[in-house]
């Protein structure tokens, strides 16, 4: 944090910094971008301008969002992702889907694990674990869905839930049609208004206020290779999800994805969380499993009901 | 029902003739072998499987397989079988679709290979193969091909699956069947049953349609099995009203992977029984992984960190072996060195691992601290020095003089490379002694449509004219000598660059008769490496019927051929290039006819009087 501008006093500023123990913003915590605003703006009275118990650490983004209002000026808004689901709705949606969306009832641990602030649940990459073709394009839906449902309920609307959402293509040909299925599906399927969804094809669209307005913002992780940790974290202080779709890809960045977004849920999708050989990918814990046999009792999938062990080595269709 | 099926019956082995044995696409030989025999065969060709004939033949399989498919539509539904997992009270079979299968092959070379033999043989074999019902075959590069993107529901690919989820009868998908000016079938924008791919199909892009997957390449990984099996794993089924529910019968409701026998590995068919068994049971596989309970119990995600092993980079490994050593060596124990059944030597593994795992450790929480810190630490900025020049005493001893030259120019210690000019058109001759059987096949329907010299000569005539005429026959016949030329061409190159020898090769070749146009694309294609000029361009042959010879190949580069075709030339410096849309005319079989109009007449137009002095007409 550099000394601001309008501050009169060198010495007053640095012992008050020196007293701060971890500089961040007192609002969304981040420790990037970093400023001093005053608790009661300056144009209201000019006299506690130099005055440090006026003084509080808010990041850049937090500030301007303040501007000269108190600090309910700064509760957060409203989201996307805040209209619990009707019952009728719920039903379109498939088991999995629906069991997300709710928030996994089902589970005594997943409603009060992220019900807890996201700085202290971050840096883990919490994978959902869903057989091929099942609708992973809904169930980021679903999942912002479900965790506002849980943080709502538990918190109430004053503090951070999810309201928006970084998601994360493996190759840079998905993007386009994954922003086009995040737009038009839950719209099509839920009854739903369609969530503004924005590409982002370059380090400097994670700076571009149009780009970061919207609810969904879609980026090739390709892109993201280009950018220093300090961008990237600063890039992705700006989301409260952030969603990787096909996960298994570059594994290792996913990891280091996960350790910058220090005040952001780190999800990511993917029908197989194992390498070549089959062993399970390190770094990422596992709080949702579909798997092929259980999707075949909705009727959704061709059948596979034999065992591969029962197949032999020299099985021959009768084709 | 799982059904893993060889390309062929059972008890045969396709013998495989590489193209290069016999110099001619030799797709439908077969004949059976023994296990002994297959053995052998292998033994002595190891390249088999690596050409275009495997893939080419489980596409044919494919196809005969969606035929049968689409014979059963129309059939007494009590006569057929439903799959297994199937409800019999609830469901009942009432639901068609046209069947869609992957064909997966090694490169894309082979991938655009087998597309052009296999719409060839279906263009033999329309009777049996209606164009209407969408047997065709197209590629799949990438986001932006021919076909257009993958990834959109308009890919004739997925075209019938996105526009009837709930299955169609064959008469809804022959209305999806769409005809071009001409009269014939317009493949962008008709549904294409047999899409071939390299590595596309595996993630984020499904057809339910799909249900026959033809494997030509090796994949010996789990976790690609089964993004790639699960793709085409999405059900067709129809829910009434009355809650009972529409199904096909079990051939269109449970997958089938064709094998070819050259593809029929151990790691192949490890890697298909175990994506099935993962996909069914994922927990005997993910089983271990942590989960929200054992977090919320006291594990920490430091706990997990042992499996960050597969996240480092080479450089944290060395770093995690140079620990392990330095470890050992200051306790003085060696490494174990005897069988696993030997207790001691388990022993010595289990504290291995141990200690092993205290180094992982270590070099994991650097790693972490390194990427929270955004920078790298010194030690390793100074193994990577160590690497580089390592990497660099190995390079210099396999340094070329002309890599030298350009390295040296790079770093500002040479004279700069003269400007890159634009060459003209290089006239080179192959000889070739043979033609194949093919090639005399159709030079004797040659001799038969067009006898004596004059027929073609005027042809060169008109060509040079500008008045084309397209001559099918003759666009074989260049294009079989032309890939044999070109496949025997190295060593037999003669350079006739210079003006009397060129004479003198005309003049000995004045019986030259056939012309013929042809492209010559590199393998790797056109979407990667353009600006390396991986392509070469096209060729203008003469041959001679009588003595069943090729005597000429006039080539351009293309540079010329996209000049001529666009009226713009590739350049890395101005950054204009053809679009890929714009380039894939050039591949077969659209290239021909492109060339034809537009590339040979100007060529020739250029050397047709070098042609006709060296013929002495």
């Amino acid at each position: 944090m550099s000394f601001p501008t309008w501050c009169n006093d060198r010495k007053v500023f640095n012992s008050w910094i020196a007293g701060i123990n971890e500089p961040a913003c007192a609002h969304c915590e981040t420790v990037f971008n970093l400023t001093v605003d005053h608790v009661v703006a300056k144009s209201y009275d000019s006299k506690l301008l130099n005055d440090p118990s006026n003084w509080q650490v808010l990041c850049r983004s937090c500030n301007s969002k303040k501007y000269n209002l108190p600090e309910q000026g700064l509760a957060h808004g409203s989201s996307f992702w805040d209209k619990p689901l009707s019952n009728a709705q719920l039903q379109k949606l498939r088991i999995p889907q629906r069991r997300l969306a709710l928030g996994k009832p089902e589970d005594p641990y997943y409603s009060d694990y992220f019900s807890q602030p996201f700085y202290s649940t971050s840096g883990i990459i919490y994978v959902v674990v869903w057989h091929t073709g099942t609708g992973k394009t809904i169930g980021i839906h679903a999942l912002a869905y479900g965790l506002n449902k849980i943080r709502l309920a538990a918190l109430g609307p004053r503090y951070p839930r999810i309201r928006k959402i970084l998601v994360l293509t493996p190759k840079d040909q998905y993007r386009t049609q994954l922003a086009k299925d995040l737009a038009n599906d839950v719209y099509k399927l839920l009854g739903v208004t369609r969530p503004s969804v924005k590409r982002a094809s370059s380090d400097q669209h994670f700076r571009n206020s149009e780009v970061l307005k919207a609810d969904i913002v879609v980026a090739c992780v390709a892109t993201l290779n280009s950018m220093s940790p300090l961008a990237l974290a600063d890039a992705f202080s700006h989301f409260d999800l952030i969603v990787s779709d096909e996960a298994h890809f570059s594994t290792r960045r996913m990891s280091e994805f996960a350790l910058l977004a220090r005040n952001s849920l780190f999800f990511a999708m993917t029908a197989t969380p194992i390498d070549a050989n089959g062993n399970p990918l390190g770094r990422m814990v596992c709080v949702d499993k579909w798997s092929k046999a259980e999707a075949d009792a909705d009727y959704s999938t061709k059948s596979a009901s034999i065992q591969p062990a029962q197949l032999g080595l020299s099985v021959v269709s009768s084709y | 029902m799982i059904s893993i099926s060889h390309a062929n019956q059972p008890n045969r082995i396709v013998r495989l003739i590489p193209v290069r044995e016999t110099q001619q696409s030799q797709a439908g030989v077969t004949s059976t072998l023994s296990k002994q025999e297959a053995a052998e065969f292998y033994q002595q060709h190891p390249d088999a499987g690596k050409d275009h004939i495997s893939p080419l033949e489980v596409g044919k399989q494919m196809l005969t397989n969606f035929k049968h498919c689409d014979e059963l539509e129309g059939q007494d539904p009590s006569l057929l079988e439903m799959a297994d997992i199937r409800d019999e009270d609830k469901c009942r079979i009432g639901v068609w679709y046209p069947a869609h299968g992957v064909l997966r092959v090694e490169t894309m070379e082979t991938a655009r290979r087998v597309e052009r033999d296999i719409n060839e043989w279906l263009h033999k074999h329309r009777g049996a193969y209606p164009a209407e019902m969408g047997y065709h075959a197209c590629v799949s590069t990438g986001a932006y091909s021919t076909y257009g993107n993958i990834g959109d529901e308009k890919h004739p690919w997925r075209m019938a699956a996105a526009r009837y989820p709930s299955g169609c009868t064959s008469a809804e998908f022959r209305l999806l069947h769409t005809k071009d000016a001409s009269g014939q079938p317009d493949w962008l924008k008709s549904p294409v049953r047999l899409l071939i791919v390299v590595d596309l199909c595996r993630e984020c892009i499904s057809n339910r349609f799909a249900v026959r997957e033809g494997l030509a390449q090796h994949c010996a990984s789990i976790a690609l099995s089964v993004q790639a099996r699960g793709r085409s794993d999405r059900s067709v089924i129809k829910r009434n009203e009355d809650g009972t529910i529409n199904v096909p019968p079990i051939e269109l409701d449970s997958p089938v992977v064709f094998l070819h026998p050259a593809f029929n590995t151990p790691s192949n068919l490890n890697a298909i029984y175990s994506s099935y068994a993962y996909m069914m049971q994922p927990d005997e596989y993910i089983g271990e992984m942590p989960t929200l309970a054992s977090l919320v119990d006291g594990q920490s995600p430091e706990d997990m960190i042992s499996d960050e092993v597969k996240g480092l980079n080479h450089h944290d490994k060395v770093r995690i072996a140079k620990l392990l050593g330095d470890d050992m060596e200051e306790d003085g124990s060696e490494w174990p060195m005897q069988e696993a059944q030997d207790e001691q030597a388990k022993e010595l593994r289990e504290q291995l691992n141990d200690r092993a795992l205290v180094a992982i450790q270590h070099v994991a929480g650097e790693r972490i601290q390194e990427i929270l810190n955004g920078n790298d630490p010194q030690d390793i900025k100074a193994e990577k020095v160590v690497d580089i020049e390592t990497s660099a005493n190995k390079l210099a001893e396999r340094v070329t003089e002309r890599t030298a030259q350009r390295v040296l120019r790079r770093e500002g210690r040479a004279e700069p490379a003269p400007p890159r000019v634009l060459q003209p058109p290089m006239v080179t001759v192959y000889q070739k002694p043979e033609v194949t059987e093919k090639g005399r096949e159709l030079l004797g329907l040659l001799k038969t449509e067009c006898s004596g010299q004059t027929t073609l000569i005027d042809q060169l005539d008109k060509m040079v004219a500008g008045q084309i005429e397209l001559n099918p026959l003759i666009e074989t016949l260049a294009r079989e000598s032309v890939q044999n030329a070109r496949d025997e061409s190295n060593s037999h190159q003669i350079d006739v660059t210079s003006e009397d020898e060129r004479g003198r090769q005309w003049k000995a070749k004045r019986d030259a008769l056939f012309v013929g146009v042809i492209n010559n694309l590199r393998p790797g294609g056109y979407d990667k490496t353009l600006g390396n000029t991986r392509f070469r361009g096209g060729y203008g042959v003469l041959g001679s019927w009588q003595t069943k010879r090729v005597y000429g190949v006039v080539s351009s580069k293309i540079n010329e051929v996209v000049a001529l075709c666009f009226g713009r030339q590739i350049s890395n410096q101005n950054r204009v290039l053809p679009t890929e849309h714009e380039l894939a005319r050039f591949d077969f079989p659209d290239i021909v006819p492109a060339l034809i109009r537009h590339v040979t007449a100007q060529m020739f137009a250029q050397y047709a009087p070098d042609i006709k002095r060296g013929l002495g007409l």
